[in-house]
């Protein structure tokens, strides 16, 4: 699905948090929001999401009008970089929520949601993980559950807030790879917020490079690298290496 | 030295120094206080032999009080518990003006002698007090000298415990529970009823065996709204002062005894609960 976000605005009290920021990201693209903290990235992604209303301006999903959407119609993926699995659930439960709270619309089964929950759990390479409880898993397999919760709704976009940012260095590297070649795989328009420049340029179809509220350069991470629009991007980004993962088609 | 391998294991593996100290001023304390003068209750109260004992439990006066005295406090902590965890709510979750004062005011009937809130809500509450006035206009029913009164008094004795216990739980609960629960499509109900409430469970019933055991002991604010009839409205820590005063020893440690073992086997049923809720939770 093609997302389009025009001249938002969002403050806080007495701070700017999004000052009139337009983007557009084209269906099927993953696309990095990548700054330092206080940038407005996570703001823009909570506004996408529906966790948060912009003061001003529009978002709009594939065209039609989506600013005052409330979240539980939007049907978004969204990923919390602390997980937030429910504690009391087992795995099975928690991927299950998103299909049992909307029974009537997906009109499933207590079966037909088992073997979806077992389809989710073995794209996720957890196979036989439903009976777990969240506090038995490791930091990246509570990660790879909530994907798999947040896909059990057949979400039109997926959105990740700092998804690797609290695994250690070598899961969060399998991680990346694996997350790349599962978009590719599903084709789902995703959102990314991240503040480590390799993990954006490793990722991303496109770059987005915010600071102070606003957008510094949108271009591919190939274009933001090797030519940067703005002295911020170029100081952000020196000393970072361009090393994409190969595309598996 | 060849002998003490085990010894010696066991000793390595406290890691925190002080065991032995801390246990045995611990031991020291909680007998000088707490278990030998609930010996001695249980000493004393063996002195009037089965037959009396009987007598002294099984007549209707003591009957009633007990029965009054449990299922008072059991409704009032009951109410305490949903009531002290809206209150919780309110203050975890919503910035008001007067929020700290009304914090603040939370742990009056902590601090306040017991008399002095009896006192108070009998004049509120009477059938010419300021609430108890028209409530008997409206209703014809009389808030004070009946059980209710008692209901009353108890509530507001009651309620700081399940506030205070559910407030921390509430403030460290991440919003990113109920945010992702949105996400995924649940509605603000659904996500209270499934996700918040759930992680609320165990300490609200925390809340609940505090305001109850609490409530099973109150005397002072009691004394004076429950008009104190027998039959009526006599609680259990009323008779057992009016045995005193009757200078009826035995049958007082007697009616205190039994008060003692029932309300341990309460609690003991009500934490075995939470230990079964808590594994079943985890488990699920």
């Amino acid at each position: 699905m093609r997302i389009e976000a025009k001249q938002l605005i969002r403050r806080f009290g007495g701070i700017i948090a999004l000052d009139g920021v337009s983007l557009t990201v084209d269906d099927g693209e993953l696309v990095a929001l990548l700054g330092p903290s206080g940038s407005g990235k996570t703001t823009l992604l909570r506004l996408v999401a529906g966790l948060d209303f912009p003061d001003s301006g529009r978002i709009l999903f594939d065209g039609a009008d989506a600013t005052t959407l409330p979240i539980q119609k939007r049907r978004v993926g969204f990923v919390f970089q602390h997980y937030a699995l429910f504690r009391h659930m087992s795995v099975e439960k928690n991927v299950a929520f998103g299909l049992e709270v909307n029974r009537r619309q997906f009109k499933m089964g207590r079966h037909e949601i088992q073997d979806r929950v077992s389809e989710l759990l073995r794209l996720v390479q957890l196979p036989g993980f439903e009976d777990r409880s969240p506090h038995q898993l490791s930091g990246g397999q509570r990660q790879r559950v909530a994907l798999a919760r947040a896909l059990a709704i057949e979400p039109r976009i997926l959105l990740l807030d700092e998804p690797f940012g609290a695994l250690d260095a070598k899961v969060r590297k399998e991680l990346r790879a694996w997350v790349r070649s599962l978009q590719q795989q599903l084709k789902i328009t995703t959102i990314f917020v991240t503040h480590d420049q390799e993990e954006a340029l490793e990722l991303a179809d496109r770059v987005v490079v915010m600071n102070h509220a606003h957008i510094e350069q949108v271009g591919t991470p190939a274009e933001v690298h090797d030519f940067p629009a703005t002295p911020f991007v170029s100081e952000f980004l020196r000393g970072t290496s361009l090393q994409t993962v190969p595309a598996s088609h | 030295m060849t002998n003490s391998v085990p010894f010696s294991l066991w000793w390595r593996r406290q890691i925190l120094p002080g065991f032995g100290l801390s246990l045995g001023f611990t031991l020291v304390y909680l007998s000088l206080i707490v278990l030998i003068p609930l010996a001695a209750l249980f000493i004393k109260a063996s002195g009037i032999g089965f037959d009396g004992f009987i007598r002294t439990i099984l007549s209707p006066r003591v009957l009633a009080a007990f029965q009054l005295s449990f299922s008072v406090s059991f409704y009032a902590a009951l109410v305490n518990t949903f009531l002290g965890t809206i209150l919780a709510w309110v203050l975890v979750r919503y910035r008001f003006p007067g929020r700290r004062f009304l914090d603040a005011i939370v742990d009056f009937p902590f601090a306040l002698p017991t008399a002095v809130a009896g006192i108070a809500l009998t004049a509120i509450y009477s059938p010419n007090g300021w609430i108890g006035a028209p409530v008997h206009a409206l209703t014809g029913w009389k808030l004070t000298f009946t059980p209710l009164g008692i209901f009353l008094a108890l509530v507001f004795i009651g309620f700081p415990f399940v506030v205070r216990t559910v407030q921390p739980v509430l403030a460290d609960l991440n919003i990113e529970f109920e945010e992702a629960a949105a996400s995924l499509g649940a509605s603000r109900l659904q996500t209270i009823f499934r996700i918040v409430i759930p992680e609320l469970i165990p300490a609200a019933l925390t809340g609940f065996t505090l305001a109850f055991a609490r409530a099973l002991g109150e005397y002072g604010s009691v004394v004076f709204i429950s008009g104190n009839m027998p039959m009526k409205t006599e609680i259990v820590p009323l008779l057992i002062m009016m045995e005193l005063d009757q200078f009826h020893y035995i049958e007082a440690t007697v009616i205190a005894a039994v008060m003692l073992v029932v309300s341990l086997i309460l609690l003991f049923l009500i934490n075995g609960l939470q230990r079964w809720g808590k594994l079943t939770g985890e488990l699920a």
